[in-house]
């Protein structure tokens, strides 16, 4: 444990604060929530300083982080409170546009967390199966699969047609 | 159409940016970070708002300061070879190593290093036996700096008193004088550097033995806050940073490095960064075999915020100002540094790999002891020598209690 990590803590956490800022707000589309699960994130972030600086990807393990923050959000239901009871007012500049937005997040918000997480971090946040497999912890069959699952659960959510399949899924 | 020309067209009316301004704190991610540390370690309150920036005057790092080839404080040889062996953690089945001394035979740690509740207690080897086993006198204790007469200090956070700088003899803990405060680093002679006052305000300061009265160390015209950074070389001479007043219209406030000097003077450092544009700031580590090493924290100038570019790991040897890059040039990568007092500056990645001067020594991951498929192991002290390391083995680091943390030594040769 070294005084040294604190400057790296800090001039790493100032760089990134706007990126990890910006996925959050993709995942959870709310810049208020996305500024709390940043929060939560550069504070376990600190809390783990000294031995994260040792992994090789620094970026990954603190999206995983992140995303972690966003799952347990999930998990507790404030994020499904705060996303119906306020829309974001952001949101408003185009009233179609605000309208298809809001309609959009509301049905990701239905789809299973971890595949949101999946959806926002490939088509969103334009991460690769496997770095998003790295962010969530597993194979990248599984991010294959849960991008499947999750496009099919927006798909009947949205009530869209099926969409005919021309070539394989998956990057 | 493809699942991912669907999805990415779907979605495509969600991208976006936060609108408004963040709302993120960083002081309140350290104060909280802080609580949640296993063992707390100091960080002062006023860098919040400061970045450290030191504009650019060269673009090579060696910059002899004489016009002569200098007489350079020569480096240790490599070992040729190092065997691992557990270091003992008596009736405790968990524990780790946190600092060693300069001469390799004394080494400090703690008991039960995962828990976040409950007693810890401070273990005290010598020549690799354990000979100290110590209940601390705090809810949290964080030992820095083990000198070679086995004299370790650091700060206890009592929650009556607050944070006070404290030393380790013979068994006992005892309060350093001058009240709140931490002690960063000793000397081999005794003497002891760290940091009085509230995180706002501190003033650095040196206490000449362990029980001796803090005397200020005196800041550089217009520098009104010292940081934390601190080293203390054997004869006594001591780097750290101060916070320069902020510039009108600067976004970040400039830091300095400087040296405080045996005879009382002062000396402003200053490395030269390794390219144009760029911001450097340069954080002292430790003293070693004469040189001082140095992060270097560089980043890019060109945008109000400072966006991290990479870590240089650097050294300067103050009889002739000679810098000289060691190497690394982002913080993830590479070998690992010792940093002043306990720990190391963990620039490496989890391999064990440590410099010694320029060179690079590999340090053998060997079963049954650690397996090198599964164990993370990170440094926390080399002896001048290099005949001793040691570190912690971890699998995770996720504070599993099934996966306890492993204090070991290298003895190399």
């Amino acid at each position: 444990m070294e005084s040294g990590t604190d400057e790296a803590y800090l001039a790493y956490v100032h760089g990134r604060i706007p990126a990890l800022r910006r996925i959050g707000y993709l995942l959870c589309g709310d810049e208020h929530q996305a500024d709390d699960l940043v929060q939560e994130t550069i504070t376990k972030l600190y809390a783990r300083w000294p031995r994260i600086a040792a992994v090789d990807n620094v970026d990954a393990y603190t999206h995983t982080m992140l995303v972690r923050a966003f799952l347990d959000e999930k998990r507790r239901g404030w994020w499904r409170v705060r996303l119906f009871g306020s829309p974001p007012e952001h949101a408003a500049a185009v009233a179609g546009a605000a309208e298809d937005r809001t309609m959009l997040r509301g049905a990701l918000a239905k789809v299973a967390p971890r595949q949101q997480a999946v959806l926002v971090l490939r088509y969103l946040c334009d991460q690769s199966v496997a770095e998003v497999a790295e962010i969530l912890g597993c194979s990248e069959g599984t991010v294959k699969s849960q991008t499947t699952h999750g496009l099919n659960a927006l798909r009947r959510i949205l009530g869209e047609p099926r969409p005919v399949q021309r070539s394989g899924g998956g990057r | 159409m493809n699942d991912d020309e669907y999805g990415t067209l779907l979605l495509r009316p969600l991208a976006g940016e936060p609108a408004g301004p963040p709302l993120i704190d960083v002081a309140r991610a350290i104060r909280e970070g802080r609580r949640m540390r296993r063992r707390r370690w100091a960080f002062g309150g006023a860098f919040l708002a400061v970045f450290t920036a030191t504009l650019v005057t060269g673009s090579l790092l060696i910059a002899p300061a004489t016009p002569h080839q200098p007489v350079l404080p020569p480096d240790p040889p490599l070992p040729k070879s190092c065997t691992l062996a557990a270091l003992p953690t008596g009736k405790y089945h968990s524990a780790d190593v946190a600092g060693g001394d300069s001469t390799g035979r004394w080494h400090f740690g703690q008991s039960n290093p995962q828990a976040n509740t409950g007693t810890q207690h401070t273990l005290v080897w010598h020549d690799g036996v354990l000979v100290g086993d110590a209940a601390q006198p705090g809810s949290e204790v964080n030992l820095r700096a083990v000198n070679s007469s086995g004299v370790i200090v650091g700060e206890v956070n009592d929650k009556t008193t607050g944070i006070r700088p404290y030393v380790y003899r013979n068994g006992k803990f005892s309060a350093l004088k001058g009240g709140l405060g931490e002690a960063l680093a000793i000397n081999d002679d005794g003497t002891i550097v760290g940091r009085l006052g509230s995180d706002t305000h501190p003033v650095l300061v040196r206490w000449r033995s362990a029980g001796a009265e803090p005397e200020r160390l005196r800041l550089p015209e217009g520098s009104p806050i010292a940081m934390y950074n601190l080293a203390i070389a054997p004869d006594g001479t001591v780097a750290g940073v101060v916070i320069l007043p902020l510039a009108p219209g600067a976004t970040f406030a400039e830091t300095a490095t400087y040296l405080w000097l045996p005879d009382g003077t002062t000396r402003r450092i200053t490395a030269p960064p390794p390219a144009r544009d760029t911001l450097a700031a340069l954080n002292p580590l430790t003293f070693r075999n004469g040189w001082l090493y140095a992060e270097q924290v560089l980043s890019d100038r060109s945008d109000n915020t400072p966006v991290i570019a990479g870590i240089q790991l650097v050294r300067y040897d103050p009889a002739s100002g000679t810098w000289q890059k060691i190497g690394g040039d982002r913080f993830t990568d590479g070998p690992q540094l010792p940093s002043s007092g306990r720990g190391f500056l963990h620039a490496g990645t989890i391999r064990p790999r440590v410099y010694v001067g320029t060179a690079v020594l590999d340090l053998p991951l060997t079963m049954p002891l650690a397996d090198p498929e599964v164990d993370n192991a990170m440094l926390q002290s080399i002896s001048d020598d290099a005949h001793t390391v040691t570190g912690v083995l971890s699998r995770g680091g996720s504070g599993d209690p099934s996966q306890p943390d492993r204090p070991v030594i290298w003895r190399c040769g």
